[in-house]
């Protein structure tokens, strides 16, 4: 028998130019054992690499059982080397090990140790987290992959690749002493271990794939010895871990990985996986392909000047292959005529590409389904969640499960999975601390909740996340205070600081002045019941306090020239706004919305609803005269202005409670003195419109108004009505009349 | 050279810097290039040679944009430099031909009333009639001239001149030759030959390229500066260099109110505060840096002829609000909302606050 030989390949994880490479030296190999870097309690779920169902883009997750907010993912495209090593060694039915430090450790050490691992790896200089990019930046590339392929791809022998690169991450590492992590020297100590037992297992010919960063101590075996990595990874705790694969995306791909390698431009990688040739060529023309989708031009001559342009840029930058920058900036140059949003349009497509990973059914649960499970145990909802039926549940928050139950289906709401529909609340009858739920699972929600897996593990945790994805593609402001509402329902407070600062930022772009209002007036009442859960209370009454001129600002245009349906929303969220001042009780902005308020009553442009509401509001406060106000009544109730502006001035000067308007004596007068004042033709002109107005009083108040006229029920009676001056047989006579005015 | 010129062109300005540059060039040139990519490059953005001649910035921005422009001229397509009026486009244009042709004087400058004789070449009528047509008769245009030299043309406000007159462009830029039917000839471009034109993406009411002609052109857009140290570099730069023109009295360059007033600017601008933390509503008007070096400059004439010659925020201000307001409507109401926003928040500026709010 021949002595045992190991070959180790130096990869960049995620480098397309090192899978390819990769692949033809294994072939040229011929190993027969294949040993990656991926944790070795992950090696069960190697096995399922050859799924047919198992697309890529996937991740392995590994977590564990107790503690799902520990965990770990590990993504593989079906360029990454780890990836089709384990495919190849699966095929050629070679046996496949992982011998990276199991997950198991790590979870323990992130547990006990004050530095946790994998967040520590930011810190690690560039040379170490991603040599081959570090040694392609130094050699003035952007594109890794174009500085693989520019230095490698020449060489004819595959093996001898890796030799270079071995040679070159020795250097790299003998400069960098000290700058290596412990969990560097205990993984690697592993590794060691793992190969030394697949040699005593009897193999003869190691194939051994790992970061380039970590071949030097792997090839050099004999360097260290067996001893003294065992006396290393002595007495390290072990927590059982389980793993399973889950879907994954190229955009998840590129936002990093754990490797700490993660992949600018996935599809670019894809492209330069596929053993075409011409990658430029064929980028821009997939560039052009999906522009003419877009029905934008770009045509074969497009593609030809653009490729010119990219090699030329490249040529100037003294790199012999232009890199996805050169031909982004072609592109934009020849393509889009400058623009950069063009391309935007299709990056995501391009660059990324919008590949979702696929899982079969029979790979086992992820971690989120079994957090619902146990969240489903607590907030005692097991039997609601175990039937088909619509059930209907009552929850009194003051009870710790219903608390937690209204927390669930609140955050599975933001999850996208209405699991319980929020019944209308009779906020009168229950108060604030009830509410009525309709609960029906279907069962779609089950893969609905897979995909939210990939927001987190638990449930709060995903529904944070995503709920940080909404804010992002929330796009007015109202959708934001909804928001806001359903993460302090939900019990998610970290989030309100974000959702503040969105919607400080949306509601600033906003020139939509009745969406403003409704902000303020929601805003308000979160503020109003905020003190229930833990809002930032001083940055909510902050942002009103932004809000309230800005609305101040633009509210004396936005009621002018417009329709009578936009007059009644804009009315409904003045009300509301006034409502919400009321609340808030800051003089500076009581003072600036009185200002602007004053300015409207004059302004013939303003729609009449708004302006009849405004100069009732103005005597109410005390800031109009009585002789003003009457006049401003009788102007507006004038026979020459048309019928529907007469009732809709009119409509909001009578909006609020009857009650109100007749306790108060001056204004009680001035209908009165105005209605004297009419002319039989103009009155009966008059009516339908003055019914309409009086038909929202309720009928108890219609009949106090009508024993006021008579001079009957009223309690401070002004000098005018004093019975003496009026001739009874007279006022009798429109008794009739008035009836019909008043309806009852 | 006389020193009583206003302005003198690129080449002479800067004549050392070319010729310090041509000698320390060893790269590859293309044919009928004065200098090598790099060098033009090199050239735009300044530097420091070998010999130790420094190289003064002409342009302060993106470097990838002077190279993506380079590379164009490079590779014999035409050159379209877009962006809002004040971003430098006639600026890197005059420089580029100067650096490439050391020549940047055949110029067209698009109106909407040019004809075709304007790109292509008009005649001596006079000698037309005396002779019928002929070389001598011929006059041509700079486009022509820039063909028949190998050098490069410079087309301003391509977006002026009527759509049919821009379309004469098209054989020039594809076929490299202008036919002279009259003549049963033709001009052949010698290499070296290209066009640079600027447009302006602002106004309304231009003639569009037609996609024929587009496609002949590689565009780069001209962004504002992106960071407020470089805005006001360029802002003082060109005050101080302004100011020397105009004979206004030389005093203290007004480093402050500058900050302020690119801070306003930029603010505006890019619709949120330079902090990040509160957005704005954009205006109507472009707010270029060019404007904000003739905001500065009026005030200076302002404080220097009515005041004490010391720039205030009352000198400032005038100026100022007629800048950012170009509709009466719209502006106005975002101007207050700025004001109140966040002028009125920073203590520091309770004078521009008070000028500004007493014009409103």
């Amino acid at each position: 028998m021949s002595t045992p030989s190991w070959q180790v390949y130096g990869i960049r994880h995620h480098g397309p130019g090192s899978t390819k490479r990769l692949l033809k030296a294994l072939r040229q190999q011929q190993p027969d054992c294949v040993l990656i870097e991926a944790p070795q309690d992950g090696e069960e779920a190697f096995k399922h690499v050859l799924h047919p169902k198992l697309v890529p883009p996937v991740a392995m997750l590994m977590y564990h059982p107790k503690d799902l907010s520990r965990a770990a993912y590990l993504p593989f495209a079906k360029f990454s080397p780890e990836w089709q090593a384990a495919t190849y060694a699966l095929q050629k039915q070679v046996p496949l090990r992982a011998m990276d430090l199991p997950m198991g450790i790590t979870f323990e050490q992130q547990e006990h140790r004050e530095l946790p691992f994998e967040q520590a790896q930011g810190k690690r200089p560039p040379w170490v987290t991603d040599p081959l990019g570090y040694m392609a930046r130094l050699a003035g590339y952007t594109d890794t992959e174009r500085w693989w392929e520019v230095t490698f791809e020449e060489e004819g022998d595959d093996l001898r690749v890796f030799e270079v690169i071995l040679e070159m991450m020795e250097v790299l590492r003998n400069e960098s002493e000290g700058y290596d992590r412990a969990e560097n020297q205990l993984r690697e100590a592993f590794m060691r271990k793992t190969i030394r037992k697949a040699l005593k297992d009897g193999y003869q010919n190691l194939a051994i794939v790992c970061g380039a960063w970590h071949a030097p101590p792997l090839h050099h075996l004999e360097r260290f010895q067996a001893k003294d990595d065992n006396k290393l990874l002595r007495g390290l705790k072990k927590t059982s871990v389980k793993s399973t694969w889950i879907p994954w995306s190229y955009e998840r791909l590129a936002r990093g990985s754990g490797y700490g390698a993660g992949v600018e431009a996935p599809a670019w990688c894809e492209m330069l996986y596929s053993p075409r040739k011409e990658t430029a060529v064929r980028w821009m023309i997939q560039v052009a392909r999906l522009f003419r989708r877009e029905d934008l031009d770009a045509s074969v001559a497009h593609v030809q000047e653009a490729v010119r342009l990219a090699n030329t840029l490249a040529t100037m930058r003294g790199r012999q292959l232009a890199g996805i920058d050169e031909l982004e900036e072609a592109a934009i140059s020849v393509i889009c005529g400058g623009q950069t949003a063009p391309l935007d349009l299709i990056r995501e497509r391009l660059v990324r590409g919008d590949v979702i990973g696929k899982v079969p059914d029979d790979i086992p649960a992820i971690p989120l389904q079994q957090d619902l499970k146990q969240c489903v145990k607590s907030a005692r909802l097991t039997k609601e969640f175990n039937t088909t039926e619509t059930v209907t549940k009552e929850l009194d928050l003051r009870k710790p499960a219903n608390l937690l139950a209204s927390q669930l289906l609140h955050r599975l709401l933001l999850l996208q999975i209405p699991w319980g529909t929020p019944k209308d609340r009779r906020e009168t009858e229950q108060g604030r601390f009830r509410e009525r739920w309709s609960l029906k699972w279907r069962a779609d929600y089950a893969l609905r909740l897979i995909e939210a897996g990939m927001y987190g593990n638990t449930v709060r945790e995903a529904a944070g996340a995503s709920t940080r994805k909404a804010i992002q593609d929330a796009e007015d402001p109202t959708a934001l205070t909804r928001l806001l509402d359903s993460a302090l329902k939900a019990d998610l407070p970290g989030l309100t600081a974000e959702l503040l600062t969105a919607l400080r930022k949306l509601a600033a772009l906003s020139r939509d002045i009745p969406e403003l209002m409704q902000t303020v007036t929601d805003l308000t009442q979160v503020w109003r019941y905020g003190a229930n859960y833990e809002t930032d209370e001083a940055a909510l009454r902050e942002l009103i306090q932004e809000l309230v001129p800005r609305i101040c600002a633009g509210l004396p245009l936005a009621v002018t020239q417009i329709d009578d349906e936009m007059a009644r929303t804009l009315f409904q969220r003045m009300v509301a706004m006034q409502g919400a001042l009321s609340v808030i009780r800051d003089a500076g902005h009581s003072e600036l919305w009185s200002q602007t308020l004053q300015r409207l009553p004059e302004n013939e442009a303003v729609h009449p609803l708004i302006r009849g509401w405004v100069v009732r509001w103005l005597i109410n406060q005390r800031i109009s005269t009585a002789a003003e106000t009457g006049q401003r009544m009788s102007r507006a109730l004038s026979p020459a202005n048309p019928p529907d502006m007469q009732a809709a001035w009119l409509e909001g000067f009578l909006q609020g409670s009857g009650l109100l308007l007749m306790h108060q004596t001056d204004l009680w007068r001035l209908l009165n003195e105005w209605v004297d004042r009419l002319t039989m033709p103009q009155l009966e002109e008059l009516l339908p419109v003055l019914r309409r107005s009086f038909s929202h009083y309720s009928p108890q108040e219609r009949e106090w108004m009508l024993q006021r006229v008579f001079g009957q029920g009223a309690s401070t009676d002004s000098p005018d009505t004093n019975a003496s001056n009026i001739d009874a047989e007279r006022a009798a006579s429109i008794h009739p009349l008035l009836h019909r005015i008043l309806g009852s | 050279m006389g020193k009583d010129i206003l302005r003198p062109h690129a080449e002479d300005a800067y004549v050392n810097e070319l010729k310090a540059l041509q000698k320390a060039d060893d790269r590859q040139r293309p044919s009928g290039w004065n200098l090598s990519p790099w060098a033009v490059v090199t050239y735009l953005l300044g530097g420091t040679l070998d010999d130790g001649t420094e190289i003064e910035p002409k342009y302060f921005g993106q470097r990838r944009l002077m190279e993506v422009a380079v590379a164009t001229l490079a590779t014999d397509r035409a050159l379209l430099l877009v962006g809002i009026p004040g971003t430098a486009k006639t600026w890197v244009a005059e420089h580029l031909a100067a650096a490439i042709s050391g020549d940047s004087k055949l110029l067209v400058q698009g109106t909407a009333g040019m004809s075709e004789d304007a790109l292509r070449y008009g005649w001596n009528y006079a000698r037309l009639l005396a002779e019928g047509p002929s070389e001598k008769a011929l006059v041509p245009s700079p486009v022509m001239h820039a063909m028949q030299h190998g050098k490069i043309a410079r087309v301003e406000e391509l977006t002026r001149i009527p759509s049919d007159v821009q379309d004469t462009l098209i054989t020039i830029l594809s076929e490299k030759i202008l036919p002279i039917p009259e003549m049963n000839t033709e001009v052949q471009a010698q290499r070296g030959f290209n066009v640079i034109a600027t447009a302006n993406d602002r106004d309304k009411g231009v003639n569009e390229l037609s996609s024929a002609l587009r496609r002949r052109f590689n565009t780069v857009v001209m962004p504002l500066p992106a960071t407020m140290d470089e805005e006001v570099t360029i802002v003082r730069t060109r005050v101080e260099k302004l100011g020397e023109t105009l004979d206004i009295p030389p005093g203290a360059t007004p480093v402050e109110e500058i900050r302020r007033l690119v801070t306003i600017f930029r603010e505006l601008r890019s619709g949120q505060t330079e902090d990040g933390n509160t957005k704005l509503k954009v205006p109507s008007s472009t707010l270029s840096t060019a404007e904000a070096i003739s905001v500065i400059n009026s005030g200076q004439s302002l404080a220097t002829h009515f005041g004490d010659g010391e720039l205030t925020a009352n000198d400032l201000a005038a100026s100022l609000t007629g800048a950012i307001i170009k509709d009466p409507v719209q502006d106005r109401v975002i101007w207050e909302e700025y004001l109140e926003g966040v002028v009125r928040d920073r203590k520091e500026w309770a004078d521009l606050y008070r000028a500004c709010k007493d014009l409103m």
